[in-house]
């Protein structure tokens, strides 16, 4: 189990495991009138099928395998992405208890002064760019209705 | 004389001002979007498809169809200038284009990419207007196993052109008609994969799977690497490719136009295949096919014409049947569907506004994308030279903001912000987003023509192999599932191979 697809294989088969699991719980019907389990039933099995394949292609496979270690040790930024992930779900989070403006300045001068630093004057500007600009288009000028929060705005 | 007399009509519906302006719109920010590094048509269509929600149907799907061809042009900007394609149609343009720009005729490149879509636009809304009444007939003989057969081929043609492995993309299409199910079934009302929530109730929406698997995914892979993007200081002059240029590029432009709306129609096909096609068919008719990769005015017209007419080839089975053919196509399905439009053969007795007013538009689109864009080509370069720090938020709020307002509900949000790392780490373990988002679509579609197809046979299977039409379009699916696990004739790799080495 040193490939990446073996445990591809193996994540997808236990996401089809739970998928048959799931669809056990409505009708199947039968095949003259499929019920409503009729088709996830199926699919779970195809794709345990399909994951099963992988798992043995990849243990078969000898030339050009993508080995887990070469996945785990890629030189990628981590922390930057869970810092981008953090702030997309705090301003889903807080939204509706800041308001759009609020939370939008703040989103964007998080994103902008912490996952590739910029100078405190440049966060500033860009986000009341962003902040102001978008309440401007979306709220003031295409009325859509965007969250006020405990500041009315 | 009847089809002459529609395009008439189509044209007065098109040139509305109102809907001129939907259009100039469409494709202002479809440009806007397409331009900017990773982001192609697929993006677009998913970033902007919110803001069609509040317009009438016909302006919305007449802008969506501008937002479309603007992302694609905004692509090849980014091909020919960045060397960066917005998405895997435009790849091919960035092997001459970008050799083009460096050696100082990057205008000539951008211009005869805006010609020859246009020609290509002019030609394919021809074609278009002229193939669709008929087959909007043949199409009202299709039953339910008709309707699952060619869906099913759809399906497999995509996952048959998928650039990794073939398996994985089977994979991810199952998992994307898995996604499908999720919602209250419509035949019985019984609730699948909820949890109880209300939310879920009518389903996945599509926008949400789309934006995060394309916009936040994209942005994810974009922010791991330190990426920097050089915008190559050529001075932008002479727009307009000279007579020379035109001799070598007219006979391109006319077989990729050919080559692009009949890949285009097929199931599954459209731009990228299409794309690489006539890019090898140019190499091999050329007297010079030495020459191809250096900076050849051909290479760039081939490829972009035929895009312009693959995706003027894919709206036929879309119009005609209601099956989309490819991701852009579904995005399109959902915005239709959204504002209460089911298309099929009935949209053009139905909505022959909306039908004939949107083929047109799209000729529209072109023209309009010719006159406004092309003297614009300066202003998006600026966009490019934004650092990627600054620029990404603003991207992440876009989608925020667009997710969001479609229900007005937060748990939009989530699902975006779920279904972004999925596809970003689907995407790192070398699995292809397409089918599964084809797959979301085509689902519900398919499970009811499945459901329905069994009832009328009592629960028969072999009712998909004794009707004609839909033995053979199943009979095609087989063989291209069964032709990658013959060795030695692996066509497709071949096939996928070819366009990739060219």
């Amino acid at each position: 189990m040193k490939k990446v697809d073996q445990w591809n294989g193996v994540v997808f088969l236990i996401i089809s495991g739970l998928i048959c699991w799931g669809s056990s719980h409505f009708p199947y019907g039968n095949v003259h009138n499929p019920g409503p389990g009729f088709l996830p039933l199926w699919l779970g099995i195809i794709l345990g099928a399909l994951s099963i394949c992988l798992i043995i292609k990849a243990t078969l496979q000898t030339k050009g395998v993508r080995m887990l270690r070469e996945l785990l040790t890629e030189k990628i930024r981590w922390g930057k992405v869970l810092l981008t992930l953090i702030a997309l779900v705090l301003y889903g989070f807080l939204m509706d208890y800041i308001g759009f403006l609020f939370i939008t300045f703040l989103f964007m001068a998080f994103l902008i002064r912490f996952v590739d630093p910029q100078p405190w004057k440049r966060v500033i500007g860009w986000a009341l760019v962003g902040s102001v600009g978008s309440y401007l288009i979306f709220e003031v000028w295409m009325k859509l209705r965007l969250p006020k929060g405990f500041l009315g705005v | 004389m009847e089809t002459l007399q529609h395009i008439l009509y189509g044209f007065g519906v098109a040139s509305q001002p109102i809907n001129l302006l939907f259009c100039f719109l469409g494709a202002m920010a479809g440009t806007l979007v397409g331009v900017l590094p990773g982001l192609g048509p697929t993006a677009a269509m998913a970033m902007l498809l919110p803001v069609t929600f509040g317009i009438p149907p016909t302006g919305a799907v007449i802008m969506l169809a501008g937002i479309y061809y603007g992302a694609q042009y905004g692509g090849s900007t980014t091909s020919i200038l960045v060397n960066i394609p917005g998405e895997a149609a435009s790849v091919v343009t960035c092997l001459d284009g970008y050799q083009m720009a460096r050696q100082g005729r990057a205008g000539a490149a951008l211009g005869i990419s805006a010609f020859g879509s246009f020609i290509a636009g002019t030609i394919g809304v021809l074609a278009l207007s002229f193939v669709a009444p008929p087959l909007v007939d043949a199409a009202l003989s299709f039953g339910p196993p008709e309707y699952f057969a060619l869906m099913c081929l759809g399906l497999t043609v995509l996952t048959f052109l998928a650039h990794g492995s073939m398996l994985k993309a089977l994979m991810m299409a199952v998992f994307g008609l898995f996604i499908g199910t999720v919602g209250i079934d419509p035949i019985t009302g019984v609730q699948r994969f909820t949890f109880g929530r209300p939310d879920l109730m009518e389903g996945i929406g599509l926008v949400q799977i789309a934006m995060g698997m394309f916009g936040i995914a994209e942005i994810l892979s974009n922010i791991e690497q330190t990426i920097k993007i050089s915008v190559f200081e050529a001075k932008l002059k002479g727009l307009f490719p000279n007579l020379e240029d035109w001799k070598r590029s007219i006979g391109a432009i006319i077989r990729g136009t050919g080559i692009g709306f009949f890949l285009g129609i097929l199931p599954g096909g459209g731009a990228i295949i299409s794309s690489f096609a006539s890019y090898a068919v140019e190499k091999r008719l050329s007297k010079h096919p030495e020459k191809f990769g250096t900076g050849v005015i051909e290479g760039v017209a081939a490829p972009e014409s035929a895009n312009n007419a693959a995706a003027q080839g894919a709206f036929i089975p879309m119009i005609t049947l209601g099956i989309p053919s490819n991701v852009v196509m579904a995005l399109l399905l959902g915005a239709l569907m959204i504002h209460g439009i089911t298309p099929g053969p009935l949209l053009m007795t139905q909505h022959p506004d909306l039908f004939w007013g949107f083929i047109t538009s799209m000729y529209i689109g072109n023209l309009m994308l010719l006159v406004l864009n092309l003297p614009l080509i300066p202003m998006w370069v600026k966009f490019l030279k934004v650092p990627y720090p600054i620029l990404f938020p603003f991207i992440l709020l876009f989608c925020l903001i667009g997710v969001y307002t479609i229900n007005n509900n937060v748990f939009d949000i989530y699902l975006m912000i779920l279904f972004g790392v999925f596809g970003y780490l689907v995407r790192k373990l070398h699995f292809e987003a397409a089918p599964l988002i084809l797959a979301v679509v085509l689902g519900p579609m398919m499970e009811k023509a499945l459901r329905q197809s069994l009832t009328m046979s009592k629960g028969d299977f072999s009712i998909f192999f004794t009707r004609p039409i839909s033995a053979v379009l199943l009979g095609v699916a087989i063989l291209l599932l069964a032709l990658p696990m013959i060795p030695r004739a692996s066509t497709r790799e071949k096939i996928v191979k070819l366009g990739e080495r060219d």
